[in-house]
């Protein structure tokens, strides 16, 4: 249970700004992610939160509690690293006890609060391995571990799932996510997966160049990304972009290119009339594009088939329609074939039209 | 057809490989067990320089079980080694943790700390022999311009000094060794185990004596038994500072065998002596092999 504060921290590593006016509030019992690509300084970020490095800038506090010069262990917070960081000479048990141990905690306790947390974990009859006789798996369960048995006021993921081989990864972040909701304490979470900041994430803040680019609920972000790299970095497959014009058409709007015309839905026209003659960039995501197979009208494009990635739940289609590579996807049922044309109809109530400068989303 | 009979025997399973260590082998066999074997032989003969001896049994040993010099020789050897290596192993790893840290200028001190090793042992011993010189010692010379003494240290004159001096000689030439190899060791160390524990609240000492030696702890028996089985055997050192004086009390079963073998010319007791040094190396490394195996 506590609030954690960002407010305009900055760190520079010598000349190189790694993260730059960083603002931002994590409430009680909230799961936050950072992310963003590598580099973006959502780990560095991370590692001032726990007091692993020296902030340049700015405050941080947790639970109102100014914590610039607090040491780490005087934080209350518990760490879960990427590459788990466990002690390789020491027990399961004793891995999970050390920080207790230093805490001075009573022998009883310590042992009540690691067997607890280990049968929770399912790592019980664990306790007596080292590290290196666990699988991955059981290994980033004793990591989680050792964080839990501290019981915290803030949680610290560093890319925690990143070593786990797909399958694991899909199980440990359900596991994470119910042990979020059963315990309910403040945890901020980094990855470079937007998958894992989609699913896990009550909120997510995508970081780029040091900067926060965006802050918001997983389908906000989704649904209404404030940019060009926020639109391409979340959803996947990536959104496509399409450099397009706009003309004045009757009442309204269209945006144009070589091979396809499509109407500015009534609610965007006030914020799209100022590009009038002017170019934009159009943000198809690949779900967005239907197979339609009539011709539709207003806003069908008419697509030739390049390649065709069957993965499942879906088609991944490769098109090209005008001078435009697109990517869509469609439903497993679909029939499309290499080399044939296909109709795509946009959902157009969901296309994002993005300032070419300023890559800002014009809403 | 004759060709390919002989590629045929060549791939058969061991053979290339076998061809391969013969010259390795065959040098090994010739200046390592050779001579091992022979000085063996010697140490049951009376055979002196310029004259072949006749098999004596053990005798040669049981002479050396009843004298003096003897036991004061395997006495000081055991003092040497351990006193040396001891203080070569607590400074060798102070240093290494030290130069570990990140500074300015951290490249170039990994090379000074390398010197003493590259300095050829003879070469940086008569320094030192000029540095702990009865008369013209550096040391003494600035002890009684400061007013401290009146009269020069007698380093190598007196037995005490004299054994503190080239054990300290002896730390000096065999830190570097110490140093870089656990340096190396240190580097192994994963660093975001000693961020977990800044989180656990670790105090510098306990990140020390719960990871860092833990981790350290193969390495650094590797490398304490190599120094052991170095400063066990050692001679040129104390040979070119004190040739095992005064009144034998640094000579150590290097320098005492070669005085008798060569010097003295009693080939089969030098021999016998150096015999003695055997036993104890081979035990060390037993010790050693058996803690990594249980380590593993």
């Amino acid at each position: 249970m506590a609030e954690v504060l960002l407010e305009h921290v900055g760190k520079k590593f010598g000349k190189v700004v790694a993260v730059d006016d960083f603002n931002l509030t994590i409430y009680h019992d909230e799961f936050m992610v950072f992310v963003g690509p590598s580099g973006c300084g959502k780990t560095t970020t991370l590692r001032m939160i726990a007091g692993l490095e020296e902030i340049t800038s700015g405050d941080i506090a947790i639970e109102g509690r100014r914590v610039n010069n607090v040491p780490p262990k005087d934080r209350d917070i518990a760490m879960v690293f990427q590459n788990y960081a466990l002690y390789p000479h020491m027990t399961v048990y004793q891995n999970m006890a050390f920080g207790l141990k230093l805490k001075k905690v009573a022998q009883q306790e310590i042992d009540k609060r690691v067997r607890q947390t280990a049968e929770m974990l399912g790592i019980l009859g664990l306790l007596k391995r080292k590290p290196k006789e666990l699988s991955g798996g059981q290994r980033q369960r004793v990591a989680l571990g050792r964080a839990i048995v501290r019981i915290p006021k803030v949680y610290l993921f560093d890319e925690p799932l990143s070593n786990l081989d797909a399958k694991l990864r899909v199980q440990m972040r359900l596991e994470l996510k119910k042990l979020h909701k059963k315990m309910g304490t403040t945890s901020i979470y980094v990855t470079h997966d937007q998958i894992e900041a989609m699913t896990m994430g009550d909120r997510i803040a995508v970081m780029k160049d040091g900067r926060i680019q965006q802050v918001g609920e997983p389908l906000q972000i989704y649904m209404h990304p404030i940019n060009r790299f926020v639109a391409s970095f979340i959803g996947s497959p990536t959104m496509n972009f399409l450099d397009v014009h706009v003309v004045k058409k009757g009442e309204g709007y269209h945006v144009e290119s070589k091979g396809f015309s499509l109407p500015v839905p009534e609610e965007k026209k006030r914020a799209i009339a100022p590009y009038e003659g002017k170019e934009v960039i159009l943000g198809v995501r690949p779900e967005d594009l239907s197979e339609g197979g009539e011709n539709r009208g207003a806003g069908t494009l008419k697509a030739h088939v390049e390649v065709v990635q069957p993965v499942g739940n879906q088609i991944y289609v490769d098109v090209k329609v005008g001078a435009h590579n697109l990517l869509a996807a469609v439903p497993p049922q679909s029939l499309v074939k290499t080399m044939e044309e296909m109709a795509l109809n946009p959902r157009l109530d969901n296309l994002h039209y993005f300032d070419p400068k300023s890559e800002l989303a014009i809403a | 057809m004759k060709s390919g009979q002989s590629v045929g025997f060549l791939q058969r399973k061991g053979v290339l490989g076998f061809l391969f260590t013969v010259p390795a082998d065959a040098i090994l066999l010739l200046l390592l067990a050779y001579p091992f074997v022979l000085g063996i032989w010697l140490s049951f003969t009376n055979t002196i320089i310029g004259r072949t001896g006749s098999f004596v049994g053990l005798e040669n040993y049981i002479d050396l079980f009843h004298s003096d010099v003897f036991w004061l020789t395997a006495f000081n050897t055991v003092v040497y080694t351990v006193g040396a290596v001891f203080f070569k192993l607590i400074l060798g790893l102070g240093l290494a943790i030290l130069l570990n840290r990140d500074f300015k200028g951290k490249g170039l001190m990994r090379a000074i700390v390398l010197l003493p090793w590259i300095v050829p042992t003879a070469l940086s011993t008569i320094a030192f022999w000029w540095i702990f010189d009865s008369n013209f010692s550096c040391i003494s010379w600035l002890f009684m311009k400061l007013g401290i003494m009146h009269a020069p240290i007698n380093f190598l004159g007196s037995t005490v000094n004299a054994r503190i001096s080239v054990i300290i000689v002896n730390i000096w030439r065999g830190i570097p060794f110490f140093t870089i190899g656990l340096l190396a060791g240190l580097q192994t160390i994963n660093h975001t185990l000693y961020e977990a524990a800044d989180i656990d609240g670790a105090t510098p000492w306990i990140k020390f004596k719960s990871i860092t030696l833990p981790l350290l702890m193969p390495l650094l028996s590797v490398i304490t038994t190599f120094s052991i089985i170095w400063t066990f055997a050692d001679f040129q050192l104390i040979w070119i500072m004190t040739r095992g004086g005064p009144d034998n009390a640094t000579h150590i079963f290097g320098t005492f065998s070669f005085q008798r073998a060569i010097a003295g010319g009693h080939l089969g007791e030098g021999a016998a002596i150096s015999a003695f040094i055997f036993p104890v190396l081979f035990i060390c490394v037993l010790i050693t092999s058996k803690y990594l195996k249980r380590e593993n």
